[in-house]
Parts: structure tokens; sequence; C-alpha cells
């Protein structure tokens, strides 16, 4: 277990005890062991002066472009769960992946409406936590505003809430299963977090969904839900190759979509000859819709994944072609 | 209207009519369009349309979803 202390603001030694009971002593930096105050948007390593796994989440989260939507987001939706909610949005992105591609089906309608309400959720708790701030005298009724939206997501996808927070264990409740703890997150207005991590994994993890997260001015960390758009746009920020990025996401995209779509299609035929040929009855033409399904969602995730690890190859012979 | 619908469209104009009358009488009648009725009020734009939209776009899917198998089970060797 490794901690890492991250503040949003330069913190002197006082400012550190009073935020969270931390001495200066326990900080040690990359390059200066015993630092003279806390830098902003700098990972202080805390009490791991020689753990060597400490150092590396350390680099992991030290350049700037990642060093600071981490902080924001552990400011944002709070330190315990910022861990937890990367773990998630692993997972939610691979859901995503396979519903763009069968995104015909009623599956990926229902899906793309779970996104959609914890967006509309998590818009509910920032208008909140912007009227809170400002001292606006609405604040009670976005406080509702945010409540309503919390139960109308958790009455519509009951079952996909469950499986995509079912792993986190966060000791209060995340945002998604807890709307108090996502309004009390909202409303305070802090400057240091500290983060627990159990391996590398976990830092990996975070610094992937630090790369999808939007910075709205005034210290806000929103989740960016068009992934791939998040992509291209960091490479281009971060000054890669943008052009590349934007080939592999998009043909990884269209490859992905059109072999869902037409393995659904063809499936849904192949189920329609079957029924008339043999005497399958409705519990067969249930098990094969199910199958058509899976295949379908299947080989459109093969296909995204394909895509993506070759397409960066394809887009270098088409250039070195041209040329 | 969905993708699904315009898919089905596409499916109902570009496929032979008798082997797709053969879907329309099945049970799951209720997955694909009614071929008759759009056969009546398109006219052969339209079918020609169908064809270079819905063909290519299943060729292409499909032989990509088999790619994508061979490939899995190791086929093409690197």
């Amino acid at each position: 277990m490794s901690s890492v202390l991250l503040c949003n603001r330069d913190l002197t030694s006082p400012a550190i005890q009073q935020a969270c009971n931390i001495n200066l002593q326990q900080l040690s930096a990359p390059h200066c062991p015993s630092p003279a105050f806390a830098k902003a948007n700098t990972p202080y390593l805390l009490n791991g002066h020689s753990s060597a796994q400490g150092r590396r989440i350390q680099t992991l989260l030290s350049p700037p472009q990642v060093a600071r939507p981490v902080t924001e987001l552990s400011l944002t939706f709070g330190e315990d769960n910022t861990v937890a909610i990367a773990a998630m949005m692993e997972q939610l992105k691979d859901y995503n992946i396979a519903l763009t591609g069968a995104s015909t089906s009623v599956y990926g309608e229902r899906i793309s409406g779970f996104a959609k309400s914890v967006k509309e959720y998590q818009v509910a708790l920032l208008t909140y936590r912007d009227a809170k701030l400002g001292n606006a005298s609405n604040h009670r009724q976005l406080k509702q505003q945010a409540h309503r939206t919390f139960q109308r997501m958790q009455a519509q996808f009951r079952a996909e809430l469950h499986a995509t927070t079912n792993h986190i264990s966060a000791r209060r409740g995340i945002p998604l299963t807890n709307p108090e703890r996502g309004i009390n997150i909202a409303r305070s207005s802090r400057n240091a977090a500290k983060l627990h991590f159990a391996n590398e994994i976990e830092a990996h993890k975070l610094v992937r969904f630090s790369q999808y997260t939007k910075l709205l001015g005034n210290g806000l960390a929103v989740i960016d839900f068009g992934t791939r758009v998040g992509n291209v746009r960091n490479s281009y920020r971060t000054g890669g190759h943008w052009e590349r990025d934007l080939f592999i996401e998009s043909s990884s995209f269209t490859a992905s979509a059109i072999t869902g779509i037409a393995t659904a299609k063809a499936g849904a035929a192949a189920l329609g000859l079957l029924m008339v040929a043999t005497p399958v009855g409705w519990v067969g033409l249930l098990i094969g819709g199910i199958a058509v399904v899976a295949v379908s969602a299947g080989s459109s995730i093969a296909m995204n994944s394909l895509v993506q690890e070759s397409g960066g190859s394809w887009y270098d012979l088409i250039m070195s072609t041209l040329k | 209207m969905s993708g699904w619908n315009i898919l089905n469209i596409a499916q109902a104009l570009a496929t032979p009519q008798r082997a797709h009358k053969m879907l329309e009488n099945s049970p799951v009648s209720f997955l694909h369009a009614n071929s008759e009725l759009l056969k009546k009020h398109t006219n052969k734009l339209d079918r020609i349309l169908a064809i270079l939209f819905f063909w290519p776009l299943m060729i292409s899917g499909l032989s990509m979803a088999l790619l994508a198998l061979l490939k899995s089970i190791g086929l093409f060797a690197n």
C-alpha cells in the first residue's frame, strides 16, 4: 500500500498539518527528499522514502498533464473514491465499445441510457457545487434536483449499477451508490487529497482515467464520456501524432460498428430461416437470440481491439506508400 | 427512425423478394420489413441505392468478423 498526497495550490507546513494532519517531514518529492513546502499539482509520497513501488507510482503520476487532472479529480470525487471510480470507468469503457458495435440492438440503447443518466447526475452535482461555492440562494433546490437525478438513475438502472460498482470497496460508498456522499463532496472545498494505492495497476488505471477527464475552470473535473475523442484531443494537446490517433480511433470505431451490425443482421436472418426449417420453437428462439447478441457483441469487441492494436502500423504503411 | 429500421428496409429492397418472403412468413417476421409494401412505393433508383448500401456493408462486416475469428484462433501467425 502506497499513499500519495496531492494539493491544488502551494501549501506550507502548518496548512498541510491543518488540512490532513500530516507532517511535512513525512513527504518526499522525486528530486527532493525533504521539501520545504508542498508544491501544487505534484505527487508527494507519504512515509515511503524507500519503497520501490511507491517511487514507481509517484513517477507515473508526476507528469503535469497527469498530475493536474488527478489532483482535481481527487478533490471533486473524494480521495477514497477516485481510485475506485477509475476502475469502474475502465469497465464502463469496455461496455461502451461493445455497445457502439451492437448499437442497433435494444441493449445498446439501454447502456447509452445508463451512461446518460450517470452524466445527468454528475451535471446536477456540479451545478449544486457551483451554487454552493457562489452562495447562490437556490442551492437547496439544486440539492433536491441532484437527489432526484440520483433516484432516477437508481430506479432505472439497478442491474447495471450493481454490475459496475460491486467490486468497489470504498468505506462510505461512492457517489454512484450514496447520494449524500456525492453531495458532501460537492459541497466541500478542500485543497489537499491523500490517495491510497494497493498496487501499480491501480495507479495505471488512474492515469488512463485522468486523460479522459475534462477540467472546467474553477477546479471542477468531469468524466469525458466521448473517450475516443478524448484520446485524439490528448494527443493533439501533448503534441503527439494526433492524425495517426484520429485514424486509429475512427477506423476502429467504424470497423467495430460495421462488424457488430452485419453479424446481428445475419444472425436475425439465420434465426428466421431456422424457425422455418426446424421445429425449434420459442425456447430455441430465445437461446438463438442470446447467441446472436453474444456473437455480435463479441465480434465487435474483437474487431475494435484488433484495429486499435494494428491501426497505427496500417497508418504508417499508408503514409510511407503515399510519400 | 433508428439505424435498425434503415437496415431492415435496405435488406428488403436488396435481397431477392422470394428469399425475403421466407423471412417475412417466419415466426420472427417482426424483425423484418414488409418487402411487398416497400416494392410498391419505391422506384429502381431506390433499389439500386439499397443494394449499394446493403451488400458492401454486410460483406465487409461479415468478412471482418471472420478475419477477427481466424486471427483469434491464430491462423495468421507472424
